[in-house]
């Protein structure tokens, strides 16, 4: 992955609008609470990662390893979602109230083709989320995303979410909602 | 009229096996206990792995406090206040990294690291070279010391050595830090959050609530996960030392497949292979018969170490009704670099503010704590007298002992925080008493007419 050397976006626009609307129809399952489609969308060998932020110092040796917020495979996503079914996964009970906003979608331009049935595309997207728990506790999540989606027989599928928030302390009380 | 610390002490009533709402929402309350409690007890800053060499810092909190902990040019532990002798403005903003002095980014002062005030601009023509820099070094914290890799700072310097704080309480930290001569490190950078609760709900929760895992909170995700398996009250103990410190261990059949299944296989292979040696220095029971799952340090750190991915967090109070939660995972330095992956992916799996256990928790202690706001809803009390009575000692592990499944601990934490709330210093603490006479005590003062109201206050 390019990650910070991202350097050219790529400058299909016909990509560009399958991949936003794909993320946007992503964001909509998720806000509506469509778990089960939404796990659909996500290759076998997901990578889902959303990354702490520490407040670095001069001098810091970066570590061999990365505490993380949440740290998942296709297994672990499906117990998230799958624990959800009976109404005693109580964080979520009542469901969270979110909108997401994904924007600023870019797409690497590494030279490959894009269009080409087993492509595999770089995404960049800013991703903020607006949640609210019962009465009035509202909690904004904000940061970047970079996917990998990969074409498939079906269409775009998400094989790697790797987030990384706009903040040091998590900005809520948990993290039981997908970013 | 400024509160009486007497009063305020009063809330607990672990005797009776209940505790007033208003200590878990009292502003006279909260600021007692940054006075009483934080700034007398030892409270965790850092870990030694953070800390490698001279300059290497972390930058936390104890209390409200801010603070900087660092190691010396002679390698010495130290902590200090985080803030310029001048004005007061953080020197160090950072909450990790290696500097060999702090300068402080509003005028320019600098300070070494063992906090001696090192250079201020215009001392000569501003301040005429009237300014005695020998009594400008940083605020030192008094105390600052470790054990087997955590390190704690106490303000108070008449408040006993680390070793007898955690007295009794060493003997089962050991089965998480010290099963080899490398001892832990910490994975980090920590997970930060935020949580709109009274600092004393989780850290009751991990010091003596074993229950609320099997009986609803966790439900959900230990059977998702095949684990749910729940246990009768009398499935192991808790066990409560002097100073209030505490933790619950559910006994552990090490030939049962109990969790097993749920474990990474390069973990589980990996555990069985050091077993033996672990057993060498802790002895068996510590070592296999023992799974503790959650305890407390009195008053604000606590371990988590189910199915083995141990984790240690500090409760941070920040006002009443909030509480910043900052957690790291906590491995073997000599474990394999596979059996370190999975064990910090287990962790975050599982726990942590994304965790599928640990998420059900927040809402749980948040609303507890709003529920206070209410005037008529504050009057009240709380019940902590689950096995009121029903405290002993065991032959086999120090400290006093109640059923797994009971909140022995919890009334033990309160018996410690009233002591501190209700003494104007160490000195004037109450002796901590053994656990056979803190058994006596309780039965004592039990009122044969309480049986059937156990722990209702009107």
């Amino acid at each position: 992955m390019t990650g910070g050397t991202f350097t050219a976006p790529s400058e299909d626009a016909v990509v560009e609008a399958e991949v936003g609307r794909f993320l946007s129809w992503e964001a909509l399952l998720l806000d509506q609470g469509r778990f089960e489609e939404w796990l659909d969308l996500l290759t076998d060998d997901i990578d889902y990662v959303v990354v702490t932020r520490p407040n670095l110092g001069a001098g810091q040796n970066p570590a061999p390893r990365w505490l993380a917020h949440l740290d998942e495979n296709r297994r672990s996503l499906e117990q998230r979602v799958g624990r959800m079914a009976d109404g005693t996964a109580w964080a979520e009970v009542p469901p969270s109230l979110t909108q997401r906003l994904v924007t600023n979608v870019l797409v690497e331009a590494d030279g490959h083709d894009h269009r080409s049935a087993r492509a595999e595309l770089t995404v960049h997207s800013a991703l903020l989320v607006h949640r609210c728990r019962l009465e009035d506790e509202v909690e904004t999540f904000a940061g970047r995303r970079l996917d990998i989606l990969r074409r498939s027989p079906d269409g775009l599928r998400l094989a790697r979410r790797h987030v990384t928030l706009a903040a040091n302390s998590l900005p809520g009380k948990n993290l039981s909602i997908f970013l | 009229m400024p509160p009486d610390p007497s009063e305020l002490a009063a809330l607990v009533d672990p005797e009776k096996g209940s505790v007033a709402r208003r200590a878990y929402i009292d502003a006279d309350v909260y600021e007692l206990e940054q006075a009483r409690i934080f700034a007398r007890s030892w409270l965790y800053v850092a870990h030694e792995s953070q800390l490698g060499g001279p300059g290497d810092f972390v930058t936390t909190t104890m209390g409200e406090d801010q603070v900087i902990v660092t190691r010396d040019r002679t390698r010495a532990l130290r902590a200090f206040l985080n803030s310029c002798r001048h004005k007061g403005m953080l020197v160090c903003r950072a909450e990790q990294g290696r500097a060999l002095s702090h300068r402080c980014s509003y005028h320019g002062w600098t300070y070494r690291l063992d906090g001696s005030l090192a250079g201020v601009p215009n001392l000569a023509d501003a301040y005429h070279d009237e300014l005695d820099r020998s009594r400008l070094g940083l605020t030192p914290v008094a105390q600052v010391d470790s054990y087997k890799g955590l390190v704690f700072a106490c303000f108070d310097p008449g408040a006993p050595p680390l070793a007898d704080y955690l007295g009794e309480m060493r003997w089962y930290l050991d089965i998480l830090v010290d099963r080899d001569d490398d001892g832990t490190e910490v994975i980090g950078p920590a997970q930060k959050w935020r949580v709109e609760s009274n600092w004393k709900f989780p850290a009751e929760n991990f010091i003596s609530d074993f229950q609320h895992a099997q009986a609803a909170t966790h439900v959900s995700a230990m059977k998702t996960q095949g684990i749910y398996r729940p246990v009768g009250a009398d499935g192991g103990t808790q066990i409560s030392t002097e100073a209030g410190h505490g933790l619950f261990i559910p006994e552990f059949d090490p030939d049962s497949d109990n969790g097993r299944q749920a474990m990474d296989p390069a973990v589980a292979a990996w555990l069985k292979e050091k077993g033996r040696a672990v057993m060498d220095r802790l002895g068996e029971l510590r070592a296999f018969r023992m799974r503790p799952v959650a305890g407390t340090i009195f008053p604000n750190f606590s371990w988590l170490n189910p199915i083995l991915f141990p984790s240690i967090r500090v409760w941070h109070p920040r006002g009443a009704e909030a509480v910043d939660i900052w957690s790291w995972c906590l491995v073997d330095r000599s474990a394999p670099d596979e059996v370190k992956d999975a064990v910090m992916r287990g962790y975050v799996r599982n726990f942590g503010p994304g965790g599928m256990f640990e998420m059900d928790d927040s809402e749980n202690w948040q609303l507890s704590t709003r529920a206070n706001r209410g005037w008529m809803t504050r009057q009240g009390h709380l019940h902590v007298g689950m096995g009121l009575g029903h405290e002993r000692v065991e032959p086999d592990r120090p400290g006093l002992a109640g059923h797994l499944i009971s909140e022995a601990n919890a009334r033990a934490f309160h018996r410690r925080w009233r002591a501190l709330m209700a003494a104007p210093s160490w000195a004037e603490t109450p002796p901590v008493c053994t656990p056979a006479e803190t058994v006596s005590y309780i039965r004592s003062r039990r009122d044969p007419a309480d049986g059937a109201n156990n722990g209702v206050v009107s």
